[in-house]
């Protein structure tokens, strides 16, 4: 009880709040210009914290991680282009209710959403990481593996009726993952003698070209009609309590999506989304409007992701191994701090990492209190005319490309794929499926052949239940959905037959 | 005739010309260096281990050299994009690189990339981590002699982790199955963290890297790869004790791109010396974990070479030599 106030009275000093709300405020921003994702975010700030006491430089860094996260959505629902990748599965119900003029709701949606998800990681991170964090080194290489598959079965939930081509766009998504360097042996596959190209595709200038460059490229093409414009209820507005108690179920199972997929390394935020998002769209209440601006899809990506972020603190904080780039960044900033995370950070530094947990709480609140007031003006950009905004998001997102690296070469990436994004557009081929295949395709590899390393190349081994028991049940779930998904769509197939004739 | 004058007079101002315009900013570049913001690239993201080590020496270094300091950083294929830009930049002593031994002393062994060592001058080394092999507590293999041993009984079993092929964990790998004439089976992982997580949930055996991962992650250390025994890990026995005489360690320089005027590069060096004996950088480096070892820009520059030229031959021999 005593460690909690002493914890609780750390986090509330007026420096910590301040600091809070600054990273709050920033990370909002930075998390909804295209481009710019949390990594860039954390980066900038953290020279500040060389400066800063340890309790705000925390605060301040956890503030902006789960702030960028959750500020991707807003310019997912508002222009149909993430404003990071974890956030590419909320345009999916996001921007049609922006399109039938809901955009006040859509971002309350999101907002409780991602707050919901925010907090329920952060409990669990507070209960059990160390317990977690164990669980977390069970999962090896040909677990990663099993469970990477059933991560890519979501490319069938998020393109149903065009299932073909939502598997093609995924496995284009994979082939283009595996243009750098092999992981294995460090020769350099396609790259077409462009040395830029001997590391691969980075992902966000991928992401900024198929969402906000394919976006304003397909706007462009189509008559620009003025009077079609919809009646648009700028603004923020929470739904009421009866319309989230029909849809708990998602708001729980998404949470805990997210938490789970947090713990396991080198996983990330977009996949948690996309999980999230095709398990609704199996089991949710709402799953037949799922894509047409049914909030369950929103609370599905957003709870989930930002779900991640309690979740991916685990291993960063009670093993001291980062699973992606932006808790690698966020713990440089703990080790500035002179605070070594790993498996004595808890016996070292009780009462900082009880204020850390306290401070991560208040980020979430804080987190609805700026989103609410934010909404109003950031809204507003739906009224600029059509030409201008589209302009706007140009703009933003070249410089958000160049931002990742500073390099010219992203930019002309970006092109690329914005392109090629609106020439799938026209084909009616979703884009989805491309991302997750980008996310999904390195680590796919990976796991695969390391695997194969270590059962000296027998794959059947994968499945020994004796060995690998978690990796044969995830195996078993893989190829049970794509039986049950096959199935589903000959039987949707036949119907339509027997309409017909 | 007097056309033919003319145009001697043309050329003559026009050669004058050209060699104002050349050797003007030569001079200003040796008198007034520097006279404008100097810029650092860092070949990897923030956060990772050189870009803590450069924002650590930044501000010092700043005052010392009389101008500011911008630190770029251009992350990608293993520190490599980062590091060719640095090599492509005009050598006027306003684009400096500070990079670990991994760009400059095995990448270009792997693979075509436009440049080489050769195409930095050193300016001088900053710091030296070495080697440890390590397993974890809970291991059957203690000792040195437990792995040789147990890679003798059955060869291309003993599961060694790397942060990536060509890495200086790979490295230590290569050395030790040529030091020792066995076969150890080479787990290569994305970066070191995963390599450390593959070690932890025992898919791998063994692991070489920094010490200064050894408390974070409570490991065993079964030998450092170093002359003499670390100072803060007495009972931990060298390679060299053990009867293999090699010595792997990761260290960070700074460099320039080749052509850089003397007087340039010992501006450079007297700014950099000076900084690494300041009380604020050896306490920031303390929290970072990170041993402090200036060398002046020859001895930089053999030792470089040894380890370049080392590095050729083990992948030579384990067949990755492009």
């Amino acid at each position: 009880m005593e460690q909690i106030s002493a914890a609780i009275a750390a986090a509330v000093m007026p420096g910590t709040l301040l600091a809070m709300l600054v990273g709050t405020v920033f990370g909002v921003i930075v998390g909804a210009l295209p481009g710019l994702g949390s990594v860039l975010a954390i980066t900038i700030a953290l020279p500040f914290t060389f400066g800063m006491d340890t309790v705000p430089a925390i605060a301040l860094v956890l503030a902006i991680y789960c702030s960028s996260v959750y500020g991707g959505s807003i310019s997912a629902i508002l222009i149909n282009t993430p404003g990071t990748p974890q956030s590419a599965a909320t345009m999916l119900d996001g921007f049609p209710m922006t399109k039938q003029g809901k955009v006040d709701y859509a971002i309350g949606w999101a907002t409780t959403a991602s707050v919901f998800g925010g907090i329920f990681s952060t409990v669990i991170l507070i209960i059990m990481a160390p317990q977690l964090a164990r669980f977390a080194l069970r999962f090896n290489s040909i677990e990663t593996f099993a469970l990477i598959s059933l991560s890519l079965t979501c490319i069938a939930g998020v393109s149903r009726g065009t299932i073909l081509k939502g598997v093609i766009a995924g496995l284009v998504g994979i082939f283009l993952a595996t243009v750098g360097t092999d992981p294995m042996t460090g020769t350099v596959r396609f790259d077409f003698g462009v040395f830029e190209l001997t590391g691969g595709f980075k992902l966000i200038p991928a992401v900024v070209g198929l969402f906000a460059f394919g976006e304003v490229f397909s706007r462009v093409s189509k008559r620009h009609d003025a009077s079609q414009q919809v009646d648009m209820n700028v603004g923020f507005r929470v739904a009421p309590l009866r319309e989230w108690l029909l849809r708990w179920k998602t708001l729980v199972r998404s949470a805990v999506i997210g938490t789970f997929v947090g713990i396991l390394p080198g996983t990330g935020a977009s996949t948690a989304s996309f999980i999230a998002y095709s398990e609704t769209k199996r089991a949710g209440r709402f799953k037949e409007k799922l894509g047409t601006g049914e909030p369950e899809g929103l609370i599905a990506s957003e709870t989930s992701n930002n779900a991640v972020t309690g979740g991916a603190l685990v291993p960063t904080l009670a093993l001291g191994i980062p699973g992606d780039a932006v808790t690698a960044v966020m713990m440089s900033a703990l080790i500035i701090q002179g605070i070594q995370p790993g498996v004595r950070l808890f016996e070292d530094n009780p009462e900082t990492m009880n204020a850390a947990f306290v401070a991560l709480i208040i980020c979430n609140i804080m987190l609805f209190a700026v989103g609410a007031l934010l909404a109003p003006l950031i809204t507003r950009v739906l009224r600029i005319p059509e030409p201008i905004l589209l302009a706007l998001v140009m703009i933003l997102s070249v410089v958000g490309s160049y931002g990742v690296s500073g390099a010219v070469f992203d930019v002309f990436v970006s092109l690329f794929f914005g392109v090629g994004a609106f020439l799938f557009r026209l084909c009616g081929v979703p884009i989805a499926p491309i991302v997750i295949g980008l996310v999904l395709g390195p680590i796919f590899e990976e796991s695969l052949r390391q695997g194969l390393l270590i059962t000296d190349g027998d794959f059947l081994a994968f499945f020994d239940p004796r060995e690998h028991v978690i990796a044969f049940v995830l195996m078993l779930l893989t190829v049970a959905i794509i039986a049950f998904s096959t199935w589903r769509e000959i039987g949707a197939a036949m119907r339509k037959k027997k309409e017909a004739t | 005739m007097r056309k033919f004058k003319v145009s001697i007079g043309m050329a003559a101002c026009l050669c004058l010309g050209i060699a104002m315009a050349v050797s003007a900013p030569l001079a200003a570049a040796k008198a007034d260096y520097p006279d404008k913001h100097v810029t650092v690239i860092v070949a990897w993201g923030a956060g990772g281990g050189t870009d803590l080590l450069t924002r650590a020496i930044q501000p010092i270094l700043s005052k010392n050299l009389g101008a500011d300091i911008v630190v770029k950083n251009l992350p990608g294929a293993a520190g490599t994009i980062g590091t060719a830009q640095a090599a492509r930049a005009k050598p006027d002593g306003y684009t400096v690189l500070i990079g670990p031994a991994g760009p400059v002393t095995t990448q270009p062994h792997l693979r075509d990339i436009p440049y080489d060592l050769d195409s930095f001058d050193p300016v001088g080394r900053i710091a030296i981590n070495v080697m440890v092999t390590m397993s974890t507590k809970e291991s059957k293999y203690k000792t040195l002699n437990d792995i040789i041993e147990g890679a003798k009984a059955n060869p291309n079993t003993i599961r060694c982790a790397s942060s990536g092929a060509g890495t200086l964990p790979h490295i230590a790998i290569l050395a030790l199955n040529k030091a020792a004439g066995i076969q150890l089976k080479h787990l290569p992982y994305k970066g070191s963290s995963n390599a450390v997580k593959a070690l932890l949930g025992g898919e791998a055996d063994v692991f070489s890297d920094q010490a200064q991962i050894i408390p974070r992650y409570d490991l065993h250390a079964i030998a450092s790869w170093s002359a003499e025994r670390l100072p803060d890990y007495p009972n931990v026995p060298t390679m060299k004790e053990l009867g293999y005489d090699f010595q792997i360690a990761n260290w960070n320089g700074m460099f320039v791109p080749r052509g850089t005027p003397e007087t340039v590069i010992d501006t450079l060096t007297t700014a950099l010396e000076k900084t690494l004996a300041d009380k604020a950088v050896l306490d920031e480096m303390a929290k970072l974990k990170v041993d402090i070892s200036y060398l002046d820009p020859q001895a930089f520059k053999t030792f470089a070479e040894g380890d370049y030229v080392r590095n050729r031959e083990l992948l030579k021999e384990a067949g990755l030599v492009k």
